[in-house]
């Protein structure tokens, strides 16, 4: 008798069931959708982000001579003809830079063993295009961290040619095979082309991060050379058993640096991975909305069940029923066990996010 | 059959204390049909509600056939309830998703030695009806497929809050006879809780209450039929002589 009067009642009342039905639904299709969608960008970003051998940290160095580097009688030399900085040093001397450059990498790797540290060049450049004011940072190739990856046509290989990363040149309408003015040199596009190093365009000073704005882009070591532009240098490194840098240095052994940045902790880098937690965060947080909606209303009719069916749950309990069976022969049951669904199905989904 | 030794049930709230029922000593015999009168706040239901087992007393002692209550838990009251009581409400209180036939099943499917559902309805004259649903009832109807419910499961006595509360005479008078001709063909104990005087033409005893006490108890030498009471009669209770 019981399951006849729960059943007929359930026919009646479909219509808030089904609405109820399809609020969890929806909860568990948000959550879904939105983890296997960023499941979807995060695989295939890790797995490039190792392939290419992003940086587990950078070491940003001054851009000028220690005292101590400046004992050496070379660099004395070029320093006494009016070079200071490191890229005026290399203008003047690439060899001696380079040395500069090999000394200062054996100093850190003694300090902080088992890392791997290799020069990385940029220059950046300013130019307008369509009226608008761009910045371009260009990146030399390198060769074991923080390789480029070209997602499209081919590496530029001779002094006329360069590659752009894709967003740039499609919020600018440049296709493979157009050309590209850059620093007063005409260059046609080869490829679109990404850095592990650079997630997010932030390569100067301004809190513009607008990718239409700010292309990525890899030239020819000997382009790349000749290229009239202000150069920077950092050291960007691995650690050879995958752990955690310690970004703290003994600032008298090494001198040259100004800091250690983990990747994780750079916005230029790390800003991907954040933006993968923000999307987690945000489809569990949608759900969790979503639900708490769905437990509103559960609650509200579980409220009114109970009010409306309250004298026949008094009358049953005086028959003789005990109170589960009372709540049984109404139909508050109903509510409930929905209810219970959608906390089981949230406790899971807080377990596979925590997983 | 039941018999209660000072009773007494107190409500607090806060700093305010009501006393509902003082010091009831009362007894009710097997098969009597029992009137109980009282203006509103008189103590009637709480009184209805302590002997059923409904509500807990302060203090005092309540037995069952010698049966003590006052002790079992919540899950033996419930047990003894459904065991023994029975319950006519002034709402009917019929579960609207079933059938009349199937209201009076989930009577009956609680008792241990529950009476044939077709004898019912004969009984209460809805052998016709016994496909339809309460919305497609009269109140009288209604009323009566509650009385069926609560005689399903054969309990040895049967409490009715008002249960013509919400009738009119004609129909007032089908029910109270129909609990009448239990009480005289079953013997089953009826106790019937009313505003309404000229219900306790039928009865064995009336006990009037005021102001939570028992203020009078009457035996009555004969009883009137159901349909020969005098209908509409109003109780003047506040004017009755303290026993």
């Amino acid at each position: 008798m019981l399951q006849k009067n729960v059943m007929r009642d359930s026919r009646k009342k479909w219509m808030q069931l089904a609405a109820i039905g399809i609020i969890i639904i929806l909860s568990s299709l948000t959550y879904s959708m939105m983890f296997y969608g960023i499941s979807g960008i995060e695989e295939p970003t890790e797995s490039y982000l190792e392939d290419y051998n992003q940086e587990d940290f950078s070491v940003e160095m001054l851009n000028t001579v220690t005292e101590q580097e400046a004992q050496d009688p070379e660099i004395a030399n070029v320093l006494s003809e009016g070079s200071f900085s490191l890229s005026d040093i290399k203008k003047t001397d690439t060899e001696l830079f380079m040395r500069l450059m090999d000394n200062r990498i054996k100093a850190f790797e003694q300090q902080i063993p088992e890392t791997n540290l290799e020069l990385r060049q940029y220059k950046v450049a300013y130019f307008d295009w369509n009226g608008n004011s761009h910045t371009a940072l260009i990146a030399k190739d390198a060769e074991q961290i923080n390789r480029s990856f070209i997602e499209q046509g081919r590496k530029p290989s001779n002094i006329s040619e360069l590659a752009l990363n894709k967003i740039y040149a499609e919020k600018n309408n440049i296709e493979i095979g157009n050309s590209f003015v850059l620093g007063g040199e005409e260059y046609t596009v080869t490829g679109f082309v990404l850095f592990p190093d650079y997630t997010l365009p932030v390569f100067d000073d301004s809190f513009n991060f607008d990718a239409a704005l700010k292309p990525l882009v890899l030239l020819s070591d000997s382009a790349y050379e000749q290229l009239n532009a202000q150069e920077r240098f950092r050291l960007a490194g691995s650690t050879l058993d995958g752990s955690a840098i310690d970004t703290a240095f003994d600032k008298e052994q090494l001198p040259f640096i100004n800091q250690i940045l983990a990747t994780e902790n750079t916005t230029r880098s790390g800003a991907i991975y954040r933006k993968l937690d923000e999307g987690k965060t945000m489809s569990l947080g949608l759900s969790i909305f979503i639900a708490a909606i769905a437990v509103i209303i559960v609650s509200i009719m579980i409220f009114n069940l109970l009010h409306a069916e309250r004298s026949q749950i008094g009358i049953l309990k005086a028959l003789g029923y005990t109170g589960r069976k009372s709540l049984f022969l109404t139909s508050s049951q109903y509510p409930g066990s929905l209810s219970s669904c959608w906390l089981s199905a949230i406790c899971w989904a807080g377990l596979l996010l925590n997983r | 059959m039941i018999k209660l030794t000072g009773v007494t049930k107190t409500y607090q709230s806060r700093d305010i204390k009501t006393h509902a029922l003082i010091d009831i000593d009362l007894e009710i015999d097997e098969g009597e049909f029992v009137v109980i009168l009282g203006p509103s706040g008189s103590g009637k239901i709480t009184l209805l509600n302590v002997i059923s087992g409904l509500d807990r007393t302060t203090t005092g002692s309540i037995t069952f056939r010698g049966k003590e209550l006052t002790g079992l838990s919540d899950s033996e009251m419930t047990h003894f309830r459904r065991q023994h009581l029975g319950f006519i409400f002034q709402q009917y209180n019929l579960l609207q998703n079933l059938t009349v036939y199937e209201n009076i099943q989930v009577g009956a499917e609680i008792g241990t030695d529950p009476l044939d559902i077709d004898e019912l309805l004969a009984k209460i004259g809805l052998e016709k009806m016994r496909n339809k649903y309460p919305s497609q009832l009269s109140g009288g109807a209604q009323q009566r497929v509650s009385v069926a419910r609560s005689l399903a499961k054969n309990p040895a006595i049967i409490f009715c809050d008002e249960p013509t509360g919400f009738l009119d005479e004609e129909n007032s008078k089908n029910v109270l006879k129909l609990l009448q001709d239990l009480n005289r063909e079953y013997k089953k104990t009826i106790v019937v809780i009313t505003h309404n005087l000229g219900i306790s033409e039928m009865s064995d005893k009336v006990i009037k209450m005021n102001s939570g006490r028992i203020i009078e108890v009457t035996i009555n030498e004969t009883q009137k039929n159901a349909q020969d009471i005098q209908w509409g009669k109003g109780s003047d209770l506040l004017c009755c002589r303290k026993m």
